[in-house]
């Protein structure tokens, strides 16, 4: 890509050196004169009703300066909608579940503030507690918001073509449950808030945040504030995935603390808290019927689900959504059918997780149309191949496909793998004795949206300061939350001004200074951000333009901007350097200050969250991922060697950034079909530690992980770029998944894959062929 | 997470450390690289009042020789266990557990000492004040229930350290001082299969040493270890088995095994174990099988009592498969 003098170059990350070397300042490394530090206090039951809270004790507690409980808040409540805003900043009335926020404290340290925790009394009655979503649909079941009748937080119904006929139709149809376990977000930084109230009503807040204007909107509303009067300024994060993206009590009583102790406070969450209480992905269970023909074409998706949502809504409409959306693509599916319901349960709160409720469903859907492809005797590839949706295609829900690579990204996936040489279907093997490690390989195609439109303020913006030395700020409300978009976004700068990347400085989000934006979820900054930037750098180039005309006396047209130097681009000697421009445009005339502007959004309606009806995102990246595993057949354990990631992206703005997120959606992947799981007992975390909950580490990770990038120049994305953080994770699950069929012959359709379970599987299979051999005369 | 209130206390030899303990008995801990201990500070489920600190007792940290049997002092780190060319040399399999060890990092400050006493481990006790509050305490935490056994009379706390039978399998002494004098006892009278109380080690009784016996000619060991990741994990079984000819004719088998009980766990050959003429596939598969039957696994933290049984077979017969072919 020659023509880009700095684009889709392997340019490391500007974070990465202070991150690397420690020096990043987090919320934690803040403090400010007079700080104090908070403490929460958590509910000991999943379910109950708080009778009494006396805090008397605490706050005579010599050092502690402040105490709340849920009264302070009033009647507050936040949440996505109108209609689902069921989180108290703290629990009123009820706590309902297990490590929800009850109390909080504020003291001159620590470990004061804790032994106030410890006086703090509150008088509970037990109630029922309810932590299975289907038992929490059953008729009788306690109600966990008195409410939501039914424990219904969300319910989606909807349906496009015609679904029964194209099952009359069908040649076969299969219909198989799955299920996808609680997994945390497991970024290392636990969540962390610095908040200073002025009175009367101005709110200063540090806090991790990958959303901050989310949490912005909240504290006006909240405590009653001209958003004006919220600087919510941004440290560096140490990762979200969906974790860190609205509010959440942390946020809030630090602010209520400030305000009531008037000092500053800083509460940052154990480990331990965020690990037993803090959000996680949607627990899915996941009811799938396909129809197909004879050929593999399918033809239908029947689809029912039961999402455990936790004990509140959050981003619960868009997850559900997500799901349908997704039963769409990546494959041609012309009628689809789908019930979604996320239930209330008396557990720590769902939210969205990188992928947001759409793993979960082509886990489903990517295993099943393995299981359809080997009941057929048809090739996984092949039925890939004929299913996969196009560029121009159209969902029959509405869904536009603009640029669409997914048949390259199978057919460079299945290359990288090797898949001719080691794919070998299992009904040709199924005869031959398994060895101790048996080995086998499968894939699987993803679909995501890139760049998610959310109800409500959509679209991002970009300033661009030109300083008089030709450095740049940009300044963006778009939120580096270690995704590397603040790399990318200063690179689309120093691309169109013709500076390099270390010219161009991104200051962290400060919502006083900084533009509005949605943040960063739906992955949508590099895409939607991305196009804010590039018309805010061609603003600010017009105007240096302007003055380059004059001194290069030339007509602006013929004039080039390139490794900071401005010439005549058939004259090349006619150049002055950019910082010479800068300087010159500062002092022309009557003097100037050169400052580019750029707002851009998907021109697509609001994300219908009732019919599914429409568009998910302003377009769409699609992918294949390849998997070679190795099953130990006497332990069940499984290991991937060898990944290969496929992606259509659009363009790689940044290669290696790309490669980036290609690796950690293997390790989130990894990691949520093997490894993670959240060990439960009536509503209580077993494992609230990173010792016992088992993130992958390094060793655990496939030796070899190829990523690939193909290209389709999305005629949406900025450069033609479109997402590649989310959707690459979104085909991990069901590429192991069917790669462990193509090993051992069995469909593990209930994660995580542990060990125990594969070890099972196959004893049931044996049992089986026995009992059949058995049976027969 | 902080700690309660603690007096530290730094003695220079054994006898004083001992007395220490007496004197605050009841209410003293001993710390050594404190990679496990601190843990259960922080927890607050250990919570002593008096912290007694081996790191300057004088010589505990030594490795050497003394005629053919090898000394390890309580307080030699495991790198150093694993780093030194007399345990390389000798005692290969000691080596392999050292180094099975979580990590780095966590094998640079825990000592030999501290992994033998290693507290038995389980998800219920070893949590945080505010998580235990959710339930009732168990027999660790001064309550009348076990959760890893429910209806149990006494505590199954799992006992996960690598090491102890590595040593058990070499047939190593302890050696054990305390005011009243010392005692040198095989390593595997030391441990009690009692999540409670793991060890035999009397009030205001130290572990001084570990001796382990010379190896002779011919003698070859190995220890596998089965975690659920890579790295930083617990065992969820571990197997060591050391293979020793004591004659022309005959050698001795020595199998042990952690993560199956409340303490790690010898597993007796039968008699005619091995024969001279070596390790037959047969006989592997009958020792393989003679394990799973001996170990009685009852914890479910991370696996079922059944799975961790069906490692044990598995483990065993690669171990000795290992030591055939060597
Ligand atoms: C994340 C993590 C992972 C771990 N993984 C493993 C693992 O895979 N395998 C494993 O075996 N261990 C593991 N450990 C536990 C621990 O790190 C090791 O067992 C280490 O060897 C303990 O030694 P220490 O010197 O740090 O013990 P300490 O914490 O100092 O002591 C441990 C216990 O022994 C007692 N003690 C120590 N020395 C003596 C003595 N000389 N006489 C009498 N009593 C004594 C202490 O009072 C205490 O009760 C892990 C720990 C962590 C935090």
């Amino acid at each position: 890509m020659s023509e880009y003098a700095v684009l889709g170059k392997r340019l490391p990350r500007v974070d990465g050196p202070v991150k690397a070397a420690g020096t990043a300042r987090f919320t934690d490394d803040l403090s400010l004169p007079g700080m104090l530090h908070g403490k929460i206090l958590r509910s000991p039951h999943a379910h109950a009703r708080i009778l009494r809270i006396d805090t008397t004790l605490a706050e005579s507690h010599p050092g502690v300066r402040a105490v709340i409980v849920g009264e302070d808040f009033g009647d507050y409540r936040y949440g996505l909608k109108p209609d689902t805003r069921d989180e108290y900043p703290l629990a009123r009335g009820k706590v309902r579940y297990l490590g929800e926020e009850v109390a909080a404290v504020a003291a001159v340290d620590e470990d004061t503030a804790l032994e106030a925790l410890e006086l703090i009394q509150v008088d509970y009655e037990v109630l029922q507690a309810v932590t299975d979503p289907e038992e929490a649909l059953r008729e009788g079941a306690p109600l966990i918001h008195d409410d939501k009748p039914g424990n219904i937080s969300v319910h989606m119904k909807t349906s496009f073509g015609d679904v029964d006929e194209a099952f009359r139709q069908a040649d076969y149809i299969r219909e198989d449950r799955f299920y996808s376990q609680s997994v945390l977000h497991g970024f290392l930084e636990p969540n962390a808030a610095l908040a200073l109230w002025e009175a009367p009503n101005r709110i200063t807040i540090w806090a991790s945040k990958q959303s901050p204007y989310f949490l912005y909107r909240n504290l006006s509303n909240c405590f009653n504030v001209p958003l004006s009067n919220v600087r919510l300024i941004q440290p560096y994060i140490g990762g979200g995935f969906g974790g860190k993206n609205g509010g959440y009590p942390v946020d809030f009583c630090a602010v209520m603390l400030s305000k009531k102790s008037g000092r500053p406070v800083r509460i940052v969450l154990t480990m331990e808290e965020v690990l037993s209480s803090h959000r996680r992905r949607h627990p899915m269970i996941v009811w799938l019927k396909t129809g197909v023909k004879k050929d593999g074409t399918l033809l239908a998706h029947d689809c029912r689900i039961i999402a455990d949502g936790g004990a509140g809504t959050g981003v619960g409409p868009s997850t559900i959504a997500n799901a349908f959306y997704f039963l769409n693509l990546p494959y041609v599916v012309p009628n689809v059918r789908f019930d979604g319901i996320r239930a209330y349960t008396n557990r720590p709160i769902s939210v969205a997780q990188r992928g947001n409720g759409i793993q979960q469903i082509r886990f489903a859907a990517d295993v099943q149309l393995d299981m359809i492809a080997e009941d057929l005797g048809r090739d996984p590839v092949e039925i890939r191949e004929k299913n996969g949706a196009y560029t121009g295609y159209k969902t029959t829900s509405g869904m536009h496909v603009k640029s669409c690579g997914l048949r390259e990204t199978i057919t460079e996936a299945i290359r990288a793998a090797e898949w001719e040489t080691h794919y070998r279907p299992w009904r040709e093997k199924m005869h031959e004795p398994l060895g101790r490690i048996a080995t086998g390989v499968g894939i699987a195609c993803n679909s995501f949206e890139s760049g998610a439109r959310l109800t409500g303020h959509n679209c991002c913006t970009a300033v661009i300061k030109v300083h008089e030395d030709g450095t740049v700020s940009l300044l963006t409300g778009s939120t580096d939350s270690g995704q590397g978009s603040e790399t990318v976004l200063a690179m689309i700068v120093a691309e169109v001004l013709g500076t390099r990347l270390e010219d161009v400085f991104v200051p962290q989000t400060d919502s006083s200074v900084t533009p509005v934006d949605p943040g960063s979820f739906g992955s949508r900054v590099s895409s939607t951000a991305g196009n804010a930037v590039l018309i805010a750098a061609k603003d600010a180039k017009q105007q240096l333009l302007k003055v380059a005309a004059e001194l290069l006396k030339a007509d602006p047209d013929t004039i080039e901007f390139r490794d900071r130097k401005v010439f005549v681009r058939e004259a090349p000697e006619r150049s002055l350097r950019f910082r010479d421009l800068a300087r010159q445009t500062v002092a022309w005339g009557s003097g100037t200050t050169v400052i580019g502007q750029g707002s851009w959004g998907q021109s697509i309606p609001p994300l219908n969250f009732e019919t599914g009806e429409g568009d998910a995102g302003g377009a769409y990246s699609f992918g294949t991922q390849a998997a070679w595993v190795e099953v130990d057949t006497r332990t069940g354990k499984v290991t991937v060697p060898r990944m290969v990631v496929a992606h259509d992206l659009g363009f790689a703005l940044n290669p290696l950034a790309v490669e980036g997120q290609h690796e950690g959606s293997i390790a989130g992947g990894v990691g949520h079909t093997i490894y993670e799981h959240c060990v439960e007992e009536n509503g209580q975390n077993l494992t609230p530690n990173l010792t016992a909950y088992g993130l992958p580490t390094v060793y655990d990770l496939p030796e070899e992980m190829v990523s690939l990038s193909i290209e389709t120049i999305d005629p949406v994305g900025a450069f033609g770029a479109k997402e590649s953080g989310e959707g690459t994770q979104v085909s991990t699950i069901p590429a192991i998944v069917n790669a462990i069929h193509n090993a051992i012959g069995v469909w593990i359709t209930d994660l995580p894959v542990t060990p125990e379970k594969v070890l099972k599987a196959l004893r049931d299979k044996k049992a089986q062929a026995r009992a059949t051999t058995e049976g027969q005369p | 997470m902080r700690l309660k209130k603690f007096e530290h206390f730094e003695p220079r030899t054994l006898s004083e450390a001992c007395q220490l303990l007496k004197e605050h008995a009841g209410k003293a801990a001993v710390i050594a690289g404190g990679t496990d201990l601190v843990v259960r500070m922080k927890y607050g489920v250990t919570t002593p009042e008096y912290l007694i600190n081996l790191k300057k007792v004088e010589g505990l940290s030594s490795i050497n020789l003394v005629g053919e049997n090898l000394h390890l002092g309580a307080l030699a780190t495991l790198t150093q266990v694993r780093c030194s060319d007399l345990v390389r040399e000798r005692y290969p399999v000691l080596a392999e557990s050292a180094l099975a060890v979580s990590a780095a990092q966590l094998q640079n400050m825990g000592t030999i000492g501290g992994n033998i006493c290693l507290e038995p481990r389980c998800w219920y006790f070893q949590q945080g004040s505010s998580w235990r509050q959710a339930r009732a305490d168990c027999f660790k935490n001064g309550g009348a229930v076990c959760y890893m056994a429910k209806g149990s009379t006494r505590c199954y706390a799992l006992y996960c350290g690598d090491t102890a039978p590595a040593l058990l399998a070499l047939g190593a002494k302890v050696r054990l001082v305390s005011p009243c004098g010392e005692r040198t006892v095989p390593i595997e009278e030391f441990f009690v299969d009692n999540g409670m109380r793991h060890t035999d080690l009397q009030p205001a009784e130290l572990l001084a040493e570990v001796i382990l016996p010379g190896p002779g000619a011919g003698q070859h060991g190995t220890y596998l270890k089965y975690r659920k990741r890579g790295a930083l994990d617990f065992p969820i079984v571990g197997v060591a088995a050391v293979i020793t000819k004591e004659s022309t004719a005959a050698s001795r088998l020595r199998i042990a095994v952690t993560g199956v009980g409340s303490s790690p766990l010898l597993v007796v050959p039968p008699a005619d174990f091995p024969a001279g003429s070596g390790l037959t596939h047969e006989m592997i598969n009958r020792m393989a099988e003679i394990a799973r039957k001996q170990v009685k696994p009852v914890s479910h933290m991370e696996v079922s009592p059944s799975y961790r049984k069906e490692l044990v077979g598995v483990l065993v017969r690669d171990a000795l498969e290992k030591l055939a072919g060597a």
